[in-house]
Protein backbone atom coordinates (compact mmCIF):
# COMPACT_ATOMS: atom_id res chain seq x y z
CA UNK A 1 0.00 0.00 0.00
CA UNK A 2 3.02 1.74 0.08
CA UNK A 3 2.87 2.99 -3.91
CA UNK A 4 -0.55 4.41 -2.79
CA UNK A 5 1.35 6.59 -0.74
CA UNK A 6 3.79 7.56 -2.77
CA UNK A 7 1.01 8.43 -5.78
CA UNK A 8 -1.01 10.50 -3.27
CA UNK A 9 2.01 12.33 -1.80
CA UNK A 10 3.05 12.99 -5.73
CA UNK A 11 -0.51 14.16 -6.79
CA UNK A 12 -0.27 16.69 -4.55
CA UNK A 13 3.62 18.09 -4.64
CA UNK A 14 4.45 16.44 -1.26
CA UNK A 15 6.76 13.80 -2.99
CA UNK A 16 9.77 15.00 -1.02
CA UNK A 17 8.18 15.15 2.23
CA UNK A 18 9.89 12.26 4.22
CA UNK A 19 8.26 13.14 6.99
CA UNK A 20 5.24 13.45 5.64
CA UNK A 21 5.26 9.83 3.77
CA UNK A 22 6.35 8.42 7.70
CA UNK A 23 3.01 9.46 8.67
CA UNK A 24 1.05 7.94 6.45
CA UNK A 25 2.85 5.34 7.04
CA UNK A 26 2.20 5.41 10.47
CA UNK A 27 -1.07 5.96 10.22
CA UNK A 28 -1.75 2.73 7.88
CA UNK A 29 -0.25 0.48 9.96
CA UNK A 30 -1.98 1.79 13.04
CA UNK A 31 -5.47 2.23 11.06
CA UNK A 32 -5.11 -1.63 10.08
CA UNK A 33 -3.61 -3.15 13.48
CA UNK A 34 -6.86 -4.89 14.36
CA UNK A 35 -8.65 -7.91 12.86
CA UNK A 36 -12.16 -7.30 13.87
CA UNK A 37 -14.03 -10.61 15.23
CA UNK A 38 -16.92 -11.11 12.88
CA UNK A 39 -20.03 -11.69 14.21
CA UNK A 40 -22.15 -14.81 14.37
CA UNK A 41 -24.23 -14.09 11.50
CA UNK A 42 -21.36 -13.17 9.37
CA UNK A 43 -19.45 -15.98 10.22
CA UNK A 44 -22.02 -18.33 9.11
CA UNK A 45 -21.80 -16.35 5.80
CA UNK A 46 -18.35 -17.26 5.40
CA UNK A 47 -18.67 -20.56 6.70
CA UNK A 48 -17.49 -23.32 3.73
CA UNK A 49 -20.57 -24.81 2.72
CA UNK A 50 -20.04 -29.21 3.10
CA UNK A 51 -20.60 -31.03 0.08
CA UNK A 52 -23.95 -33.41 1.11
CA UNK A 53 -22.89 -36.93 1.96
CA UNK A 54 -24.24 -40.10 1.25
CA UNK A 55 -25.04 -41.03 5.00
CA UNK A 56 -28.29 -40.09 5.83
CA UNK A 57 -28.68 -37.13 8.21
CA UNK A 58 -29.58 -37.51 11.66
CA UNK A 59 -32.92 -35.45 11.10
CA UNK A 60 -33.79 -38.10 8.17
CA UNK A 61 -33.06 -40.97 10.59
CA UNK A 62 -35.11 -39.75 13.17
CA UNK A 63 -37.77 -39.63 10.77
CA UNK A 64 -37.35 -43.17 9.84
CA UNK A 65 -37.22 -44.22 13.62
CA UNK A 66 -40.46 -42.05 14.38
CA UNK A 67 -42.19 -43.84 11.25
CA UNK A 68 -41.00 -47.50 12.60
CA UNK A 69 -42.41 -46.54 15.80
CA UNK A 70 -45.76 -45.46 14.52
CA UNK A 71 -46.21 -48.63 12.26
CA UNK A 72 -45.11 -50.53 15.08
CA UNK A 73 -47.98 -48.79 17.69
CA UNK A 74 -50.76 -48.90 14.76
CA UNK A 75 -49.86 -52.76 14.77
CA UNK A 76 -50.00 -53.34 17.98
CA UNK A 77 -53.34 -51.34 18.18
CA UNK A 78 -54.88 -53.48 15.36
CA UNK A 79 -53.78 -56.68 17.35
CA UNK A 80 -55.71 -55.45 20.86
CA UNK A 81 -58.67 -54.56 18.47
CA UNK A 82 -58.61 -58.24 16.43
CA UNK A 83 -58.72 -59.52 20.15
CA UNK A 84 -61.47 -57.90 21.45
CA UNK A 85 -64.54 -59.95 20.42
CA UNK A 86 -66.92 -56.36 19.97
CA UNK A 87 -64.27 -55.21 17.85
CA UNK A 88 -64.21 -58.27 15.83
CA UNK A 89 -68.16 -58.35 15.47
CA UNK A 90 -68.01 -54.06 14.45
CA UNK A 91 -65.73 -54.61 11.99
CA UNK A 92 -67.55 -57.63 10.62
CA UNK A 93 -70.51 -55.72 10.55
CA UNK A 94 -68.79 -52.72 8.88
CA UNK A 95 -67.24 -55.05 5.83
CA UNK A 96 -70.74 -56.73 5.25
CA UNK A 97 -72.58 -52.94 5.05
CA UNK A 98 -69.70 -52.25 2.94
CA UNK A 99 -70.35 -54.97 0.54
CA UNK A 100 -73.98 -54.60 0.47
CA UNK A 101 -73.38 -50.98 -0.88
CA UNK A 102 -71.89 -52.49 -3.38
CA UNK A 103 -73.95 -55.24 -3.78
CA UNK A 104 -77.67 -54.98 -2.74
CA UNK A 105 -78.18 -58.74 -3.10
CA UNK A 106 -75.47 -59.41 -0.58
CA UNK A 107 -76.28 -60.02 3.17
CA UNK A 108 -76.05 -57.24 5.44
CA UNK A 109 -75.89 -57.07 9.34
CA UNK A 110 -78.43 -54.89 11.06
CA UNK A 111 -77.28 -56.04 14.22
CA UNK A 112 -74.13 -54.08 14.88
CA UNK A 113 -72.71 -53.34 18.37
CA UNK A 114 -71.49 -50.73 19.15
CA UNK A 115 -68.82 -50.15 21.50
CA UNK A 116 -69.53 -47.97 24.70
CA UNK A 117 -73.18 -47.63 24.34
CA UNK A 118 -74.83 -47.81 27.19
CA UNK A 119 -73.77 -51.63 27.69
CA UNK A 120 -76.97 -52.60 26.64
CA UNK A 121 -76.39 -53.60 22.87
CA UNK A 122 -73.83 -56.42 23.84
CA UNK A 123 -76.87 -58.40 25.48
CA UNK A 124 -79.57 -57.75 23.12
CA UNK A 125 -78.07 -57.27 19.73
CA UNK A 126 -75.10 -59.29 20.29
CA UNK A 127 -74.44 -61.58 17.14
CA UNK A 128 -74.32 -64.46 19.00
CA UNK A 129 -75.90 -67.67 18.16
CA UNK A 130 -78.68 -68.71 20.94
CA UNK A 131 -77.98 -71.77 22.78
CA UNK A 132 -80.29 -73.74 20.49
CA UNK A 133 -77.62 -73.39 17.76
CA UNK A 134 -79.91 -71.68 15.51
CA UNK A 135 -78.72 -67.93 14.91
CA UNK A 136 -81.05 -65.56 15.74
CA UNK A 137 -79.97 -62.98 12.49
CA UNK A 138 -81.40 -64.58 9.90
CA UNK A 139 -80.22 -62.39 6.77
CA UNK A 140 -82.62 -63.50 3.71
CA UNK A 141 -80.37 -65.03 1.29
CA UNK A 142 -83.32 -63.84 -1.55
CA UNK A 143 -84.38 -60.23 -0.73
CA UNK A 144 -87.14 -58.81 -1.86
CA UNK A 145 -86.76 -57.31 -4.80
CA UNK A 146 -89.26 -54.66 -3.99
CA UNK A 147 -87.23 -53.34 -0.66
CA UNK A 148 -84.41 -54.51 -0.35
CA UNK A 149 -82.64 -52.22 1.97
CA UNK A 150 -84.93 -54.20 4.32
CA UNK A 151 -84.76 -57.51 3.33
CA UNK A 152 -81.69 -58.76 5.53
CA UNK A 153 -83.26 -57.83 8.64
CA UNK A 154 -86.57 -59.39 9.48
CA UNK A 155 -87.32 -62.98 9.78
CA UNK A 156 -90.18 -61.99 7.69
CA UNK A 157 -88.83 -60.15 4.46
CA UNK A 158 -92.23 -59.04 3.44
CA UNK A 159 -93.00 -55.37 3.66
CA UNK A 160 -95.90 -56.20 6.00
CA UNK A 161 -93.49 -57.90 8.53
CA UNK A 162 -91.43 -55.40 8.08
CA UNK A 163 -93.29 -52.02 8.67
CA UNK A 164 -94.83 -54.09 11.86
CA UNK A 165 -91.18 -55.22 12.94
CA UNK A 166 -90.49 -51.21 13.06
CA UNK A 167 -93.62 -50.51 14.53
CA UNK A 168 -92.05 -49.24 18.07
CA UNK A 169 -89.12 -48.22 16.66
CA UNK A 170 -87.97 -44.69 14.35
CA UNK A 171 -85.09 -46.76 12.14
CA UNK A 172 -86.62 -46.90 9.15
CA UNK A 173 -83.17 -48.12 7.64
CA UNK A 174 -82.77 -51.64 9.01
CA UNK A 175 -79.18 -52.15 7.00
CA UNK A 176 -77.01 -51.25 10.19
CA UNK A 177 -78.52 -48.40 12.27
CA UNK A 178 -77.48 -50.62 15.11
CA UNK A 179 -77.69 -47.71 17.64
CA UNK A 180 -81.70 -47.05 17.75
CA UNK A 181 -81.56 -50.93 17.45
CA UNK A 182 -79.72 -51.17 20.60
CA UNK A 183 -80.86 -48.44 22.60
CA UNK A 184 -84.72 -49.92 21.81
CA UNK A 185 -84.34 -53.34 22.34
CA UNK A 186 -85.52 -53.45 25.74
CA UNK A 187 -89.02 -52.49 25.18
CA UNK A 188 -90.95 -52.30 22.29
CA UNK A 189 -90.12 -55.30 21.36
CA UNK A 190 -87.09 -55.82 18.29
CA UNK A 191 -86.91 -53.81 15.35
CA UNK A 192 -86.03 -56.85 13.15
CA UNK A 193 -86.69 -59.84 15.34
CA UNK A 194 -83.39 -60.75 15.59
CA UNK A 195 -80.87 -61.33 17.84
CA UNK A 196 -83.25 -61.11 21.02
CA UNK A 197 -80.40 -63.65 23.32
CA UNK A 198 -82.58 -63.08 25.91
CA UNK A 199 -85.45 -64.38 25.52
CA UNK A 200 -84.83 -67.47 22.83
CA UNK A 201 -81.97 -69.03 24.82
CA UNK A 202 -82.78 -71.94 27.39
CA UNK A 203 -80.48 -70.32 30.00
CA UNK A 204 -76.97 -70.86 29.40
CA UNK A 205 -74.31 -69.16 28.79
CA UNK A 206 -73.64 -68.05 25.31
CA UNK A 207 -70.27 -69.04 23.73
CA UNK A 208 -68.00 -66.39 23.18
CA UNK A 209 -66.40 -66.13 20.40
CA UNK B 1 -6.17 -4.61 -5.82
CA UNK B 2 -6.63 -7.69 -3.29
CA UNK B 3 -3.87 -9.10 -2.37
CA UNK B 4 -5.48 -12.23 -1.13
CA UNK B 5 -4.88 -14.96 -4.41
CA UNK B 6 -8.39 -16.60 -3.37
CA UNK B 7 -10.10 -13.54 -3.53
CA UNK B 8 -9.98 -13.98 -7.61
CA UNK B 9 -11.08 -17.58 -7.68
CA UNK B 10 -13.37 -20.56 -5.76
CA UNK B 11 -16.84 -19.90 -4.94
CA UNK B 12 -19.00 -16.68 -3.83
CA UNK B 13 -18.01 -17.72 -0.44
CA UNK B 14 -14.57 -18.07 -0.79
CA UNK B 15 -14.09 -14.82 -2.59
CA UNK B 16 -16.36 -13.12 0.01
CA UNK B 17 -14.28 -14.70 2.48
CA UNK B 18 -11.36 -13.45 0.94
CA UNK B 19 -12.66 -9.70 0.94
CA UNK B 20 -13.78 -9.77 4.12
CA UNK B 21 -10.37 -11.24 5.58
CA UNK B 22 -8.56 -8.21 3.12
CA UNK B 23 -10.43 -5.32 3.56
CA UNK B 24 -12.50 -5.68 7.61
CA UNK B 25 -9.48 -4.38 8.97
CA UNK B 26 -9.19 -1.44 6.76
CA UNK B 27 -12.71 -0.70 7.35
CA UNK B 28 -12.66 -0.65 11.42
CA UNK B 29 -10.22 1.50 10.67
CA UNK B 30 -11.62 4.15 8.92
CA UNK B 31 -14.76 3.60 11.37
CA UNK B 32 -12.80 4.04 13.82
CA UNK B 33 -10.99 7.50 12.36
CA UNK B 34 -14.14 8.86 12.37
CA UNK B 35 -15.06 8.17 15.76
CA UNK B 36 -17.99 5.64 15.27
CA UNK B 37 -18.81 4.27 18.56
CA UNK B 38 -19.26 0.59 17.67
CA UNK B 39 -16.82 -0.11 14.81
CA UNK B 40 -16.79 -3.39 15.44
CA UNK B 41 -20.31 -3.78 14.96
CA UNK B 42 -20.54 -1.51 12.25
CA UNK B 43 -17.98 -3.63 9.89
CA UNK B 44 -20.11 -6.16 10.40
CA UNK B 45 -22.96 -4.51 9.42
CA UNK B 46 -20.74 -2.95 6.46
CA UNK B 47 -20.03 -6.85 5.54
CA UNK B 48 -23.70 -8.46 6.03
CA UNK B 49 -24.70 -5.57 3.24
CA UNK B 50 -22.06 -6.17 1.25
CA UNK B 51 -23.01 -9.92 1.15
CA UNK B 52 -25.95 -9.20 -0.27
CA UNK B 53 -25.04 -7.38 -3.26
CA UNK B 54 -21.69 -9.21 -3.17
CA UNK B 55 -22.72 -11.41 -6.52
CA UNK B 56 -23.93 -8.25 -8.59
CA UNK B 57 -20.22 -6.50 -7.84
CA UNK B 58 -18.72 -5.57 -11.31
CA UNK B 59 -15.32 -4.56 -11.45
CA UNK B 60 -13.78 -7.61 -9.85
CA UNK B 61 -11.49 -6.90 -6.91
CA UNK B 62 -11.86 -3.40 -7.36
CA UNK B 63 -15.72 -2.68 -7.38
CA UNK B 64 -15.63 -4.76 -4.28
CA UNK B 65 -13.51 -2.79 -2.46
CA UNK B 66 -15.28 0.94 -3.63
CA UNK B 67 -18.36 -1.03 -3.10
CA UNK B 68 -17.30 -1.69 0.56
CA UNK B 69 -16.25 1.88 1.17
CA UNK B 70 -19.14 3.42 -0.31
CA UNK B 71 -21.33 1.43 2.35
CA UNK B 72 -19.10 2.42 5.14
CA UNK B 73 -19.12 5.74 3.87
CA UNK B 74 -22.61 5.63 4.39
CA UNK B 75 -23.03 4.05 7.23
CA UNK B 76 -21.11 6.73 8.66
CA UNK B 77 -22.55 9.72 7.08
CA UNK B 78 -26.14 7.88 8.97
CA UNK B 79 -24.36 7.45 12.47
CA UNK B 80 -23.02 11.07 12.21
CA UNK B 81 -26.57 12.57 11.36
CA UNK B 82 -28.03 10.06 14.28
CA UNK B 83 -25.73 11.94 16.53
CA UNK B 84 -26.92 15.36 15.13
CA UNK B 85 -30.20 14.23 16.35
CA UNK B 86 -29.65 12.52 19.51
CA UNK B 87 -26.36 14.13 20.74
CA UNK B 88 -24.31 11.56 23.18
CA UNK B 89 -24.04 13.00 26.99
CA UNK B 90 -21.60 11.51 28.56
CA UNK B 91 -20.44 12.38 32.40
CA UNK B 92 -16.98 14.51 32.42
CA UNK B 93 -13.82 12.79 31.73
CA UNK B 94 -10.53 14.61 32.84
CA UNK B 95 -8.79 12.48 30.83
CA UNK B 96 -10.70 13.12 27.55
CA UNK B 97 -11.04 17.42 28.50
CA UNK B 98 -8.92 18.89 25.42
CA UNK B 99 -7.65 21.52 27.55
CA UNK B 100 -5.33 19.49 29.78
CA UNK B 101 -1.68 19.38 29.48
CA UNK B 102 -0.06 16.05 28.07
CA UNK B 103 1.68 14.14 30.78
CA UNK B 104 4.93 13.22 29.78
CA UNK B 105 4.04 9.44 29.17
CA UNK B 106 1.77 10.89 26.70
CA UNK B 107 4.24 12.43 24.82
CA UNK B 108 6.62 9.84 25.15
CA UNK B 109 4.07 7.21 24.00
CA UNK B 110 2.83 9.87 21.05
CA UNK B 111 6.45 10.14 20.02
CA UNK B 112 6.90 6.06 19.73
CA UNK B 113 4.27 6.02 17.54
CA UNK B 114 0.39 5.89 18.59
CA UNK B 115 -0.26 9.94 17.45
CA UNK B 116 -1.22 9.67 13.69
CA UNK B 117 -4.66 8.68 14.45
CA UNK B 118 -5.31 11.51 16.69
CA UNK B 119 -3.25 14.28 14.27
CA UNK B 120 -6.17 12.76 11.41
CA UNK B 121 -8.77 13.24 13.79
CA UNK B 122 -7.76 16.82 13.99
CA UNK B 123 -8.26 17.54 10.43
CA UNK B 124 -11.64 18.93 9.37
CA UNK B 125 -14.42 16.14 8.42
CA UNK B 126 -14.05 16.40 4.41
CA UNK B 127 -10.19 16.19 4.55
CA UNK B 128 -10.07 13.47 7.08
CA UNK B 129 -12.33 11.64 5.01
CA UNK B 130 -10.26 12.07 1.72
CA UNK B 131 -7.10 11.65 3.53
CA UNK B 132 -8.66 7.90 5.23
CA UNK B 133 -10.06 6.67 2.27
CA UNK B 134 -6.86 7.26 0.22
CA UNK B 135 -4.40 6.01 2.93
CA UNK B 136 -6.39 3.75 5.08
CA UNK B 137 -8.79 2.66 2.47
CA UNK B 138 -6.51 2.31 -0.01
CA UNK B 139 -9.10 3.60 -2.56
CA UNK B 140 -7.39 5.86 -5.57
CA UNK B 141 -8.54 9.66 -6.40
CA UNK B 142 -11.46 8.42 -8.77
CA UNK B 143 -12.61 6.09 -6.30
CA UNK B 144 -12.54 7.83 -3.48
CA UNK B 145 -14.69 10.96 -5.89
CA UNK B 146 -17.45 7.60 -6.63
CA UNK B 147 -17.37 7.18 -2.33
CA UNK B 148 -17.90 10.82 -1.93
CA UNK B 149 -19.70 11.61 -4.75
CA UNK B 150 -17.82 14.21 -5.95
CA UNK B 151 -15.52 15.41 -8.40
CA UNK B 152 -11.97 14.33 -9.29
CA UNK B 153 -10.94 18.05 -9.10
CA UNK B 154 -12.50 18.86 -5.08
CA UNK B 155 -11.18 15.58 -3.67
CA UNK B 156 -7.58 16.25 -5.17
CA UNK B 157 -7.96 20.03 -3.60
CA UNK B 158 -9.51 18.47 0.23
CA UNK B 159 -6.19 16.20 -0.42
CA UNK B 160 -3.65 18.92 -0.99
CA UNK B 161 -5.07 20.34 1.81
CA UNK B 162 -5.51 17.63 4.57
CA UNK B 163 -1.99 16.85 3.75
CA UNK B 164 -0.71 20.65 4.27
CA UNK B 165 -2.98 20.66 7.66
CA UNK B 166 -1.06 17.12 8.45
CA UNK B 167 2.36 19.03 7.69
CA UNK B 168 1.51 22.12 10.16
CA UNK B 169 0.01 20.00 12.78
CA UNK B 170 3.55 17.48 12.91
CA UNK B 171 5.62 21.13 13.01
CA UNK B 172 3.66 22.03 15.59
CA UNK B 173 3.63 19.21 17.56
CA UNK B 174 7.06 19.11 17.50
CA UNK B 175 7.58 22.92 18.33
CA UNK B 176 5.58 22.37 21.41
CA UNK B 177 7.53 19.26 22.41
Amino acid sequence: MSELIDVLLDESDFADDAVLRDLLDELEREATAVRPMPSTALAELMAPRRAPSRRPSSARRGVVITGIAVIGALGLGAGAAAASPEARAAIGAGFAVIAHLFDPGAPALVSVPILGIDGSSGSSSSPEPSSSGAPTVQPSDTPSPSDGTNSGATDDPTPEATSNAQSGDDSGDSSGDSNSNGKHSNGKGNQSGHGNGKGQGNGGPAPTP
Amino acid sequence: MLTDPSAHRGTSTDRFTAAYRELSPRVLGYLRSHGVDDPEGATNDVFLALHRRFDSVEGGEDGVRTLTFSIAHARLVDFHRARARNPRQVSFDPEADPRRAASAEDTAIDMVGGGAMSLLSSLGDDQRQVISLRVIAGLSLEETAQVMDRSVGSIKQLQRRGLESLRSLMVKETIDV
